[in-house]
């Protein structure tokens, strides 16, 4: 659908400008926020343009532990690599083959496997949080990477996803495969991983994000400051001491932590927009 | 010894349902074999088996001299072709026809020769590097006969090759795949629902009906002795003209009045033991005894038949049997098709007359004409089953001259 009126073109553009606005303006404030000292921060007045502290302040986040915690900001962000990486890579692992079972094998009780896990979808962490707890803990899993990723890595949507990407694919293909002496792992190997790759870029994209953000479930699964994540820094940050919050050092930890989604998406852009408009078939 | 043997082959569905019900067959080495058939008749069902994509419910699958049944479809040593050719979209043309000897794990080179080999068979050296999404119907096709070609199996199978593609292309692949198989010596087992491909094609011709096998011979043999009304409709085109008759005493009798005298066809159909039924039984031991027409008729009541003769073999000709009105002409070039209507009957005749009579004697649609039969009749019983073979009414019935009555 492409109109040509010139009008609309300009109103639509505003509209453009305006949502653009409002998206930046935070960001554009924190970032003007942790260029200041902290003393210019508690007059209460939010600068609009940069300070002269920048260097010093980020060089003070990056090779100093952080207050209240007590670990620096790069093991910070590191723990959050670990756990998103971990939460979209185990996320995705898991429910490829779920699909993948789901739509080339033939065995009982298929759809019912099917809608069992699709109901998952009712039953985020926050809901089960409390039985997921006692688990982890049992399985002395508190305070672990592994405690952190494997409750978040079953997801029904990734394998919905990943369901309607395979039953595209015709059957044909998979039978002109097994004619050729392809076993189902190697079918797997080479024609569904190549074929659903747009598809897996953009499932990733999501999964990192979802795995990036994440809070309650490390806020009680990593009680310790060494696997505490980037994002339960900053309400430390701003919470944890008798003083003034250090204000410029949480809009520097924040864009920090802002950024590593941000490079995720710009990188697999070109995969992510195909992967979700149309798959190359 | 036979390429592929199949013994009472059946696939029962859950509920019972049999998509394939009994077929014999044998294909000879350097065969090709065309299965034809409507669709739903289970033609593609039994291919699938044969290449081992549905199980078999019953009945042996030999091939190669090799219990197949149970083999996995890359062990049977067939190579398949589809409809919509199942090329690999992300691999190279190259790497589809190398996939199958990769995962045998053959030498590099080896690989390299045998594919190259194969796309200098089919002329499509230039186009190993592209991707199937860059190249034309035609020569996705040619990519998929190159994959199987690359495999060297027992038994080539074709599932409807050619019906992606336009009417050009496909007059042109089909010769293609016939100079193919000579050229390979190969065995072919290649399934269509178009007659024409598969009477060009064959070297046999199987017709399927509701999974079972209703006949199976040359194409010539079936076009000219076609076992059932099934077989007479499905081979030639345009088809058989069918006609509703009810017989007895060597007199068939058109729902018109028309009466033909098929006495010759009969006899014949007495000399076809093989294909003797019982009603046929009857009939002789009826003409056996010595009774008036009317007794006879009694006894050996009119039995409702089909008789059947091929739009070929109807001619204009003003002492014909068929007085019948011209309702619609088609032309074709150089003949014309002319569809008539027979007092009494729901379906037209159709009749295929050279354009140039058609011309000379100043035919359009409403004339009324006659149309005398120049060639077999065909006669079938109640259960549209074959009667007899191959009369030559025309000469016979010249002088007796039938009637409207």
């Amino acid at each position: 659908m492409r109109y040509r009126r010139p009008g609309l073109d300009g109103l639509t553009h505003l509209l453009l400008i305006i949502g653009a606005v409002i998206f930046g303006l935070p960001l554009w404030l924190a970032l003007t926020a942790s260029t200041h000292s902290a003393a210019d921060l508690q007059s209460g007045i939010a600068p609009l343009w940069f300070g002269d502290q920048g260097l010093v302040n980020y060089w003070q986040l990056l090779s100093q532990p952080m207050p209240g915690l007590g670990v620096s900001a790069l093991r910070l962000l590191g723990n959050s690599l670990v756990m998103a990486l971990g939460i979209a890579l185990g996320k995705i692992a898991i429910s490829l083959l779920a699909a993948y079972a789901i739509v080339f094998f033939r065995f009982p009780c298929r759809t019912l496997c099917f809608w069992l896990i699709f109901v998952t979808l009712m039953l985020p962490v926050e809901v089960r949080i409390v039985p997921t707890y006692g688990v982890v803990a049992r399985f002395g899993l508190i305070d672990t990477y592994a405690g952190m990723i494997l409750p978040l890595i079953a997801s029904a949507t990734a394998t919905f996803l990943l369901r309607q990407c395979f039953l595209s694919l015709p059957s044909e293909l998979f039978e002109a495969a097994r004619l050729d002496g392809a076993g189902p792992l190697r079918f797997l190997k080479d024609f569904v991983l190549p074929l659903s790759r747009t598809n897996l870029a953009a499932l990733f994209v999501i999964m990192f994000i979802y795995g990036w953000n994440q809070y309650l479930w490390p806020l009680l699964a990593a009680n310790s400051p060494d696997h505490a994540t980037a994002v339960i820094s900053l309400k430390n940050l701003v919470q944890s001491t008798d003083t003034l919050p250090p204000w410029q050092l949480a809009t520097a930890m924040t864009l920090l932590t802002v950024l590593p989604p941000v490079v995720v998406i710009v990188a697999m852009q070109r995969f992510f927009v195909r992967g979700l408009t149309d798959a190359e078939k | 010894m036979a390429t592929l043997t199949c013994r009472q082959l059946v696939k029962t569905y859950k509920g019972g349902q049999r998509a394939v019900d009994g077929i014999d067959l044998t294909l000879e080495p350097g065969e090709l074999m065309v299965v034809v058939g409507p669709s739903g008749c289970g033609k593609s069902t039994f291919l699938r088996m044969v290449a081992g994509l549905e199980t078999i419910s019953d009945g042996e699958l030999e091939i190669g001299g090799r219990l197949a049944n149970q083999l996995e479809p890359a062990q049977r040593g067939v190579a398949m072709v589809f409809q919509n050719y199942a090329l690999y979209p992300h691999m190279s043309v190259f790497d589809n026809m190398a996939y199958a000897l990769k995962l045998q794990k053959r030498p590099r080179e080896e690989i390299t020769r045998r594919v190259r080999e194969a796309a200098a068979l089919l002329g499509i050296e230039a186009l190993l590097e592209r991707r199937p999404r860059q190249l034309s119907g035609g020569q996705r096709q040619r990519v998929a006969m190159g994959r199987a070609i690359v495999r060297e199996p027992t038994v080539f199978l074709f599932d409807e090759p050619l019906s992606n593609l336009d009417a050009a292309l496909r007059v042109q692949m089909r010769l293609e795949i016939r100079r193919l198989q000579q050229r390979l010596g190969a065995s072919m087992l290649y399934v269509t629902h178009d007659q024409v491909e598969a009477m060009t094609l064959a070297d046999r011709l199987v017709v399927l009906r509701d999974g079972r096998i209703e006949q199976i011979g040359t194409p010539m043999s079936l076009f000219e002795t076609p076992a059932s009304c099934f077989v007479a409709r499905f081979i030639g085109s345009p088809a058989m003209n069918l006609l509703p008759v009810t017989h007895s005493d060597g007199r068939a009798r058109l729902p018109g009045g028309l009466i033909l005298e098929t006495e010759a066809l009969e006899n014949d159909a007495r000399e076809t033991e093989a294909l003797e039924t019982e009603a046929l039984e009857t009939q002789t031991r009826a003409k056996a005894e010595p009774e008036t027409a009317a007794r006879a008729d009694a006894k050996a009541p009119k039995r409702a038949a089909t008789l059947g003769v091929r739009p070929e073999h109807l001619r204009l000709d003003p002492q014909g049997e068929f007085a019948v009105t011209l309702e619609m002409i088609e032309r074709l070039g150089v003949d014309a098709l002319v569809y008539c209507r027979l007092p009494g009957l729901d379906a037209p005749l159709t009749a295929r007359l050279p354009l140039a009579t058609l011309e000379a004697a100043a035919l359009r649609e409403g004339s009324e004409i006659r149309l005398a039969v120049d060639g077999p009749l065909h006669l079938f019983d109640a259960e549209e089953q074959r009667l007899a073979r191959r009369a030559r009414l025309a000469a016979e019935t010249s002088a007796a001259q039938s009637s409207v009555a």
